[in-house]
């Protein structure tokens, strides 16, 4: 008798030690972040027309009387020529590869145009208060099942949304869902809303191509730039 | 109130104006996108450099000697595109497809070349 109570309290023993060490053990299978879906890391380049225009990829909508923006005048045409940052979404119609580089707590961008690096924290923070404004503004990312979704605010007012003049205030807020596509295809739906300057929202799309034997380069724009150094004849690169 | 509503429609049609997509790149504002041309020519130098790589040109046009220039996109898409240090050298026989310039100007913006050896390469993007 006092044998058989011992072997059911060993097996009962087993058994709830069993089921501790079940939940204290490491996960083994395949966690969200190691999903390869959610591996946006690679080099990547415009499929089809390198250059966009945003506003008329879906119809701008017009832009309202906004007597501050007449006044403040039209932004100079060669901003970029300049070496100036493109700003976002801009930064995604320049005719260079880009790397996302995929970091447990942040998503890097390295454009190879003028070497610019968006940092996209992905550690859950929200954007800071008081925020400085900037050309390329300050991005936090979050997963929306396999999507990134990229959120972007504290932009100053220097750049264009796209290379054709589009203007936006510093109250612009960019929406920038990236997700693979297959293994070599990489989709960005961007959404453009600027209170101040524009009556609604729109959007637009940019697909880039995998270039799995591209390496981003050295891309220096001051070089041989006539627009920052006019030759002595007064002519300016076309 | 009159006046605002002028001033309104004058500042909508001048944004409407500046807003067209071919004044997006202003590389392409000196040639005509919409045409283009073949010339043959030799080529005199060829310079793999930013911003734009350039190919210079001597074509006999109507029995004259004229110098072409024709122009690139930035050095790293060529590279990418095969464009290499020694890809031409002075005195290859050439035949440039490309946009040509405005005004008559001699000048191409490259869409694709056929070298010496009869390879083709293509400029990177449009």
């Amino acid at each position: 008798m006092r044998y058989r109570i011992t072997t059911i309290a060993f097996m009962l023993g087993l058994s709830v030690g069993s089921l501790a060490n079940v939940s204290a053990a490491p996960q083994t299978e395949k966690t969200k972040d190691s999903d390869p879906a959610r591996d946006l890391s690679g080099v990547w380049f415009t499929q089809g027309k390198v250059r966009a225009n945003f506003a008329f990829d879906g119809g701008a909508p017009f832009l309202p009387w906004g007597e501050e923006r007449v006044k403040a005048g039209p932004q100079k045409d060669t901003l970029v020529v300049l070496c100036i940052p493109p700003g976002v979404p801009r930064a995604w119609t320049e005719p260079y590869p880009f790397e996302i580089v995929m970091l447990p707590q942040r998503v890097l961008v390295i454009y190879e145009y003028q070497h610019l690096i968006r940092q996209i924290y992905t550690d859950g923070r929200d954007h800071p208060k008081d925020l400085t404004p900037t050309y390329m503004g300050n991005s936090v990312g979050k997963w929306d099942g396999n999507t990134l979704v990229v959120d972007t605010i504290g932009f100053n007012d220097k750049t264009w949304i796209d290379g054709t003049k589009h203007p936006h205030s510093d109250a612009l807020h960019v929406v920038e869902r990236i997700q693979k596509v297959g293994n070599e295809v990489l989709k960005i739906d961007i959404t453009i809303d600027d209170p101040k300057t524009y009556t609604k929202p729109w959007t637009a799309q940019r697909v880039f191509d995998l270039k799995p034997d591209w390496e981003i380069s050295e891309q220096v724009c001051e070089e041989n730039n006539t627009y920052l150094f006019p030759p002595e004849n007064g002519k300016t690169e076309k | 109130m009159k006046n605002n509503r002028w001033i309104l429609f004058g500042f909508v049609i001048g944004m409407l104006l500046v807003s067209h997509p071919l004044l997006a790149h202003h590389g392409s504002a000196n040639f005509q996108m919409d045409q283009v041309s073949t010339i043959k020519g030799s080529v005199v130098d060829y310079e793999l450099i930013n911003p734009h790589v350039q190919i210079y040109l001597k074509v006999e046009q109507d029995g004259k000697s004229v110098d072409w220039n024709v122009e690139g996109v930035s050095l790293n898409m060529m590279v990418r595109a095969g464009f290499k240090k020694d890809t031409l050298k002075a005195g290859d026989i050439v035949s440039v497809t490309g946009h040509p310039g405005k005004n008559g100007k001699p000048v191409l913006l490259l869409m694709k070349i056929m070298l010496a050896d009869g390879r083709v390469l293509s400029a990177p993007y449009e």
